[in-house]
């Protein structure tokens, strides 16, 4: 469904011609399949933020091919729908009109429109804060309203750039089944970034290791754990720990990418 | 039982501010009175004349209340006609890189203009009367407002564009439905800013176009009729009349816009 073919990316240097431009990703080669749900881990700076903007549609490759449904991306589309580290929702409108903001986008009848947001709403838990300014929201909610403005949508595929990081890890871990939870019933396709490596494992039925460039992708590490995973078991914790070892392979410390 | 204090210390605490003035006033009219020899109205005489003409003495051949209203009409005339073409000109000007760079430079050029500086151009314009204080209050709020509207637009947090085109938006709706609302509070602090140049503009501007009524009419007036008091009045008047359209109005706008869009300070700070 998703492919990534030899993909390089280069931000450009900030106006001084003689410096080179910074390399983000190259020999990038990826591929996804339908209703599969794919984590990507590395150091910061390795690339994952990146690897995600492209497949939003935010960035263009600099070379190479990013490929959804055999078609290449162009630029964003409510069909790969975005979850930010931060919720980004449009503080001036309330939960309901944020949700609401992508179906009137499409042009969706009012009757519809209701019914649908509705419906989103309480898939996440959020039907009684329909009237609630962002501000008034914790984060973990922010963050859920934000999953039901772009699940609203039905999109094909869900970009999820470290959407948890930010919360405590009562909130995360509720957050992470309500998205199991959501993701067995449809079984969407799942691009999920983390820094986190008890996320990864108990999320993915893949996992991407990324690192530094040339050729980002360093390891793919199909878990074969049964769903739905506990977190305590010794199997988890035997993939947690193999996880670990992948990423101290890398480097730590990688410079940041200055413009994702 | 806590609330009360706060307010009624705050009452307490205004009412020495107003008493503060008061003083430094009556201190300066004795002084200019005794060494000047020259009649320097004071705070209580001042007062006096102010009841008397809301009472109904007319000044300069109209009530004060007519002077009043010209001056707010005119003021609301001429803000309307900034804000329409600050906020229009400053939407377009902050998305469109093209027609900012051509045109900001002028705009720019515009604000360093002082108020009084238009009254030729004005006078040429719509010869003397009413069109023209209109002009130059409209000539110096636009300026302002059209700055900070542009800073708005363009400020607006990138994620919020990125946001919404995966949602979906187009060129038409990205700008109507994010950057126009997410500039709102850079908006509404141009047109507070705005109210402020036009009101000051305007009275200056009524002392010299000859508008045959307003405060600022009747201050110059005042001052050829060495009616003093009146003029002194007026300023009481101009100052009150301050004083309330900040707490009726700007105070109420930033409250509610700090409640709306508080998250982009936060999202600042992250």
């Amino acid at each position: 469904m998703i492919e990534f073919q030899s993909v390089s990316l280069e931000y450009p240097s900030n106006g001084h011609a003689r410096e080179n431009g910074q390399l983000a990703l190259s020999g990038v080669d990826l591929a996804i399949a339908e209703g599969e749900f794919v984590c990507v881990i590395g150091p910061s700076g390795s690339g994952k933020t990146s690897l995600l903007n492209l497949l939003a549609g935010f960035l263009a490759p600099t070379s190479g091919s990013v490929l959804f449904r055999r078609i290449p991306v162009t630029g964003p589309s409510p069909e790969r729908a975005v979850i930010f580290q931060d919720p980004t929702l449009f503080p001036w409108l309330n939960v309901r009109a944020n949700v609401e903001f992508g179906l009137r986008c499409a042009g969706v009848q009012p009757d519809q429109l209701s019914r649908r947001t509705l419906q989103a709403l309480d898939l996440v838990g959020l039907s009684q804060f329909a009237g609630a300014y962002p501000r008034q929201l914790s984060g973990g909610m922010r963050q859920r309203a934000a999953l039901a403005r772009a699940l609203v949508l039905d999109p094909s595929v869900l970009l999820m750039d470290e959407p948890f990081s930010a919360l405590d890890e009562n909130a995360r871990e509720r957050l992470q089944d309500e998205l199991l939870r959501i993701w067995e019933t449809h079984r969407r396709t799942t691009v999920f970034v983390t820094h986190n490596i008890q996320e990864a494992a108990y999320l993915a039925d893949r996992v991407v290791v990324l690192g530094p460039p040339p050729n980002n992708v360093k390891g793919m590490i199909p878990l074969n754990l049964p769903r739905p995973r506990r977190r305590s078991p010794a199997a988890f914790q035997e993939i947690v720990n193999l996880l670990r070892l992948e990423l101290d392979r890398l480097p730590c410390c990688l410079p940041a990418n200055k413009k994702e | 039982m806590l609330l009360r204090d706060t307010r009624v210390r705050k009452l307490l605490l205004l009412l020495c501010s107003v008493a503060l003035g008061a003083m430094a006033w009556q201190l300066t009219a004795w002084i200019v009175s005794s060494v000047r020899g020259v009649d320097f109205p004071s705070p209580l005489a001042t007062l006096r004349h102010l009841c008397g003409l809301l009472a109904g003495v007319g000044l300069f051949d109209h009530s004060v209340y007519r002077h009043v209203a010209d001056s707010l009409w005119r003021w609301l005339f001429g803000f309307v006609i900034a804000v329409a073409g600050g906020v229009g000109y400053g939407l377009l000007a902050g998305h469109s890189n093209a027609l900012g760079r051509l045109t900001l430079p002028l705009v720019h050029a515009l604000q360093l203009i002082p108020g009084l500086a238009w009254i030729p151009v004005a006078l040429l314009l719509f010869g003397l009367g009413e069109q023209s204080t209109v002009c130059i209050i409209a000539l110096t709020t636009f300026p302002a407002i059209a700055i900070s509207v542009v800073a708005g637009v363009r400020q607006v947090d990138a994620t919020y564009v990125r946001a919404a085109r995966m949602l979906g938006a187009g060129k038409k709706a990205l700008f109507i439905r994010v950057l126009v609302p997410g500039s709102v509070p850079h908006i509404l602090s141009g047109l507070r800013i705005g109210a402020g140049n036009a009101w000051r503009v305007l009275l200056a501007a009524e002392m010299v176009v000859g508008s045959g009524t307003g405060l600022g009419y009747s201050i110059i007036q005042a001052r050829w009729t060495l009616d003093y008091a009146s003029a002194f009045a007026c300023l009481l008047v101009i100052v009150v009349i301050g004083l309330a359209f900040e707490v009726l109005v700007l105070r109420r706008v930033e409250k509610w816009t700090l409640e709306r869009w508080q998250l982009f300070e936060e999202h600042r700070r992250t």
